[in-house]
């Protein structure tokens, strides 16, 4: 009897933990949006099915209780550090670099902002020239060669270098897309120039406004060196302005939409 | 090691609606179809039977790990074997949400999709072919089953509620050690590794297939990915999206639970050359 109440209760664990996820909006960090309400629907369902077994009824092998129990240890485990319970180091080491770069006078294009204080002004800064999207969608247009390069662009993402890019004195800004959950991520990336003046820090997060320069690459294989990256070829993105954001966004991943305006506006 | 946990708690995540759909649809055959009923509906001649299989995906469409647990129990419920088998192997890729995410990840090209239709379809054709050939009807099952069809408790006057659990728990370990494997390849395997498989175009189909067989993503998804592959060939493109709904690495932990070594041996084998062959046949096409 009681061994049977342990079990189900195990068995509502990672259930309970992934409806923390939904209620905290969290899920966005795992799946893509059209797969929200399917989860949701069949984590009741399943919740539904688990209660209403009578506990007699309810036998089960003891590997997919090892299984089921693993699944909630690494469930919790990653959720836990989503939801930044391990941030606190990093917090201090961007108000270091915030503290670097302002004692820098020749930075005059880079500022800091913090995210949290800038969401509200964002909204009235934004200029009318410029198209506020997103790497992928400008990868996709590209391709379908529907895209006007000579448009001021502005992207965020995050920063990556290497030492092939840094021999061509270049770096590159990049997006993760999600098409259905984290194992379909891809990053799009575009290459920018890297001046002496504003080096930029690996990973950090940066909003960039500029315009598309072609720019053919020499030889692939110097640059391309990570799996998941897929550089927009035969583009150059020349930045007017650069503004580092000192928080990763909210929503980090960008997710595949069918439709094209749906796409576009994700920022 | 962290990107390791949010990869594996994803998959099962994206999963469980799909395993839950396929559990609830069995259950709905083994409580609602009567036990004879294919023996007595089923058209005499195998082959017609066979292609009919093909098309079972149009109406019960699941994705891989679903679609497992409905073929276990057409086969408990005396469906003919080609029927249950073809289903097996095409209906995952012949189903209208594949077609549409195929449709919408490459844009503009309807060869990628018709393709993809067709080989999959002569695929299990020919593989269902083979095991029918050369695997007597007794030995296509293993003597005793590895994962407990029939607890002592979950027998045939059980509720509803409590065989839908029984089906989608009695494949979610297999399910989650698949996973698992394909997250550690994916996490700690070098990236060079991973780019040569990409990369080398002369023997991209076979390479790309291995790259099928060990990233194990469902049915409905790949096409996502095949699309990023940029500047590889169509074959090789191709040859991905039809051998990754039939062969990976967690279905082959299901395939081990459900059939006899001689029919493991015969779904490694001739899946992946057919898949090969065709596919440098197509591409001279595409």
């Amino acid at each position: 009897m009681i061994r049977a109440i342990g079990i189900k209760i195990l068995m509502l664990l990672p259930l309970s933990i992934i409806l923390s996820i939904i209620l905290q909006r969290k899920l966005g960090l795992y799946l893509h949006p059209k797969l929200h309400i399917p989860v949701l629907v069949s984590i009741l369902y399943l919740t539904y099915l688990i209660l209403s077994v009578k506990i007699r009824n309810f036998c089960i092998h003891r590997s997919t209780l090892v299984a089921w129990g693993i699944f909630s240890i690494f469930l919790l485990f990653s959720f836990v550090h989503l939801s930044g319970f391990f941030k606190e180091t990093k917090v201090k080491t961007t108000t270091k670099s915030a503290q670097t770069t302002q004692s820098h006078p020749q930075t005059n294009l880079l500022k800091t902002k913090h995210s949290d204080s800038s969401t509200p002004e964002k909204e009235s800064t934004r200029q009318s020239d410029v198209l506020y999207t997103n790497l992928p969608w400008i990868a996709m247009t590209l391709e379908k060669k529907r895209f006007n390069a000579s448009n001021k662009i502005s992207v965020r993402g995050f920063i990556l270098r290497n030492a092939a890019l840094d021999r061509l004195g270049e770096a590159a800004i990049a997006r993760v897309m999600i098409s259905c959950c984290i194992a379909d991520a891809i990053a799009i990336a575009i290459r920018i120039p890297q001046d002496s003046v504003h080096s930029y820090s690996p990973e950090d997060w940066y909003e960039i406004r500029g315009t598309l320069h072609h720019s053919h690459l020499k030889s692939k294989a110097t640059w391309n060196i990570y799996a998941n990256v897929h550089f927009i070829p035969r583009y150059i993105l020349e930045p007017d302005s650069i503004v580092k954001i000192t928080e990763a966004p909210v929503d980090p991943y960008l997710f595949f939409f069918p439709e094209d305006q749906e796409m576009k506006e994700q920022y | 090691m962290l990107s390791f946990f949010h990869f594996f708690s994803s998959t099962i995540l994206e999963s469980i609606p799909f395993l839950l759909l396929g559990a609830t649809l069995s259950t709905v055959v083994e409580k609602w179809i009567p036990s004879d009923w294919f023996v007595k509906h089923a058209p005499s001649k195998s082959w017609i039977s066979g292609l009919l299989g093909l098309f079972l995906g149009c109406i019960l469409p699941t994705c891989e790990c679903g679609s497992i647990l409905i073929v276990r129990k057409l086969i408990a419920k005396k469906a003919p074997i080609p029927f249950a088998l073809n289903y097996m192997l095409a209906g995952v890729v012949v189903n209208p949400i594949v077609i549409l995410s195929t449709w919408t990840a490459f844009p503009g090209k309807p060869q990628i999709v018709i393709f993809r239709l067709l080989i999959s379809m002569i695929t299990a054709l020919v593989t269902t072919f083979v095991i029918s050939r050369y695997v007597p009807a007794t030995a296509i099952f293993p003597k005793r089953q590895r994962i407990e069809l029939q607890l002592p408790c979950c027998a045939a006057k059980d509720s509803f509620a409590s065989t839908v659990l029984h089906e989608f728990f009695s494949i979610f370990a297999l399910l989650s050690l698949g996973v698992f494997l394909s997250g550690l390849a994916r996490v700690f395997m070098p990236n060079a590794a991973w780019l040569f498989l990409r990369d080398h175009s002369v023997l991209a189909i076979p390479l790309l297939e291995i790259y099928a067989f060990i990233l194990s993503i469902c049915s409905e998804t790949d096409a996502f990915i095949a699309a990023s592959f940029v500047g590889l060939p169509s074959g090789a493109i191709l040859a991905f999206l039809c051998l990754g709904p039939v062969l990976d690495l967690k279905l082959l932990l299901l395939y081990r639970a459900t059939f006899s070594i001689r029919v493991l041996r015969i779904l490694l084998i001739v899946p992946p050359l057919t898949v090969w062959l065709l596919c440098s046949a197509g591409e001279m096409w595409l």
